[in-house]
């Protein structure tokens, strides 16, 4: 029914609702006790820089996990079945979290940065929060890689609204 | 008259997936073709109230759909108030309004009133403009005292009332029903037909409305398009689709005690016979004759004449173009 509307449905779909809980939630394991247990360990020292890059890691990475499940779900457009995607696609998401991105082998992180953009708001946020990494066009590269899923996020978003073929819902 | 709507040789056909073992769906998935809607051609002028009629899987709510823009056609061309629907234009969906039985546009969670305000952000209607026109329609629909109730506590009638409010707040010049009164009681379908009704003559609204109730189409449609098999069959008013069926009449004979129903078949087609009652279909030429020999042979208490009902019209012609 909102397909009616005067409004831009992408925006609606993607906003429609925001569980504050649930970012919240997810925010947990990797960033908030981390900061908490870090700031208290005079061993670790996390710089104003460091948190800075960090917060904005967590958003660019969420917008890009975000795009990645959304594309996930799509293609119930094509196939008629979403719910086993969508529970891939939450696996995915928080499968990085809490380990910084060196904790990785190189082939998992170049996917996790790329095709399956898992690690840019978990491994990359710890990195970039603890001081492991201060490279900062690891944030352009992350940055990106989000605004390459925001575009291919409104063209599937498009091609499959073409795909919408029910008569009856 | 300007026309609102264009529709030439639309099509809309479904990839159906046919079943077959599970790795054969997966690599080698075959899909059967559907024609819901095959090279369909109208057009409505403005101020038209037109009824699509049709059984069910006609192709009615898909040829609904695809002039709202909801559905992609596979080929031809639609053009409504200007515009492509499936183009989405802002200015076309402000002056469009699709209406539901089967679904809701208001939010589950929130009160009708709170989805009202929602929509008049969305539709940029003003403070002053949106009261007046809230009042006016809830107190026509009498539907005032709902806007405060959550929409999941409301009845189906109370929030099919409350769709059509919140369909026609920001007066659209044309609006889509799909089977508005499905589901409701007498009262309440009578009440929305009045309301459409209003709507078409007072506020000029172009209706489209699809319903499997004779009785909306009757009180709401002065055109009717009746679809089947994703074709059109008939085209034209109501009046010229019941003057096709008047060559037959129904009398209901009420007798003052019991009568040989084969004297009585004599006089024509029984369709219905109870211990004082019968129904006859006869010729309408036929029908002073009829009743004079009723009266004359027969101890008639009172005798009902009607044409054929819409309903049955409806079931030759999908019949007939089965």
């Amino acid at each position: 029914m909102i397909l009616t509307k005067p409004l831009p449905a992408l925006w609606y779909v993607t906003f429609q609702k925001v569980d504050l809980f649930m970012l919240v939630f997810e925010m947990w394991p990797a960033t908030i006790p981390l900061i908490y247990l870090l700031l208290k360990n005079a061993t670790f020292q996390i710089g104003f820089r460091g948190l800075i890059l960090g917060i904005l890691s967590f958003v660019v990475g969420h917008i890009a996990i975000h795009c990645f499940q959304f594309l996930l779900a799509l293609v119930t457009f094509w196939t008629g079945e979403y719910r086993g995607l969508n529970g891939l696609g939450y696996q995915i998401a928080i499968f990085g979290d809490s380990l910084p991105l060196e904790a990785y082998p190189k082939a998992l992180m170049s996917m996790g940065f790329t095709a399956v953009p898992f690690l840019i708001h978990s491994g990359l946020t710890t990195s970039l929060l603890l001081g492991k990494t201060t490279d900062i066009r690891w944030l352009f590269l992350a940055t990106g890689v989000m605004l390459a899923f925001l575009f291919i996020k409104n063209k599937v978003w498009s091609l499959a609204l073409r795909q919408y073929s029910s008569a009856s819902s | 008259m300007e026309k609102i709507i264009n529709v030439k040789d639309l099509t809309k056909v479904y990839e159906v997936p046919i079943k077959q073992g599970f790795w054969k769906s997966i690599f080698v998935s075959k899909n059967k073709e559907l024609v819901a809607v095959n090279k369909v051609g109208f057009g409505i002028e403005v101020g038209e109230s037109v009824a699509l009629l049709g059984p069910n899987g006609a192709g009615k709510t898909t040829t609904l759909k695809m002039l709202t823009g909801l559905l992609y056609p596979t080929s031809g061309d639609i053009e409504v108030l200007g515009y492509t629907p499936t183009d989405r234009k802002r200015e076309f969906l402000s002056q469009i309004a699709l209406v539901m039985g089967n679904k809701t546009g208001l939010s589950w969670d929130l009160s009708a009133r709170q989805s009202f305000t929602l929509f008049k952000t969305i539709y940029q209607i003003p403070e002053n403009i949106f009261e007046k026109r809230l009042t006016e329609l809830t107190e026509l629909l009498d539907a005032t005292e709902y806007l405060d109730t959550p929409v999941r506590k409301l009845s189906l009638g109370q929030r099919l009332k409350m769709e059509l409010v919140g369909a026609i707040l920001h007066r659209p010049s044309l609006l889509f029903l799909d089977e508005p009164t499905i589901g409701l009681d007498v009262v309440s379908k009578r009440k929305i037909r009045n309301f459409l009704r209003y709507l078409h003559r007072e506020e000029k609204t172009t209706i489209i409305l699809t319903s499997h109730e004779m009785a909306d189409i009757e009180m709401v449609s002065d055109r009717v398009i009746v679809i089947n098999n994703g074709q059109i069959v008939f085209d034209n008013s109501l009046e010229k689709l019941l003057h096709n069926y008047q060559d037959k009449k129904y009398l209901t004979v009420t007798f003052t005690k019991p009568v040989a129903i084969d004297k009585l078949s004599k006089l024509g087609n029984i369709i219905d016979s109870k211990e004082l009652t019968a129904t006859l279909e006869i010729p309408r030429e036929k029908q002073g004759k009829v009743m004079a020999r009723l009266t004359e042979k027969f101890p008639v208490d009172d005798i009902d004449v009607r044409s054929i009902p819409l309903d049955e019209i409806m079931e030759d012609l999908f019949a007939k173009t089965r």
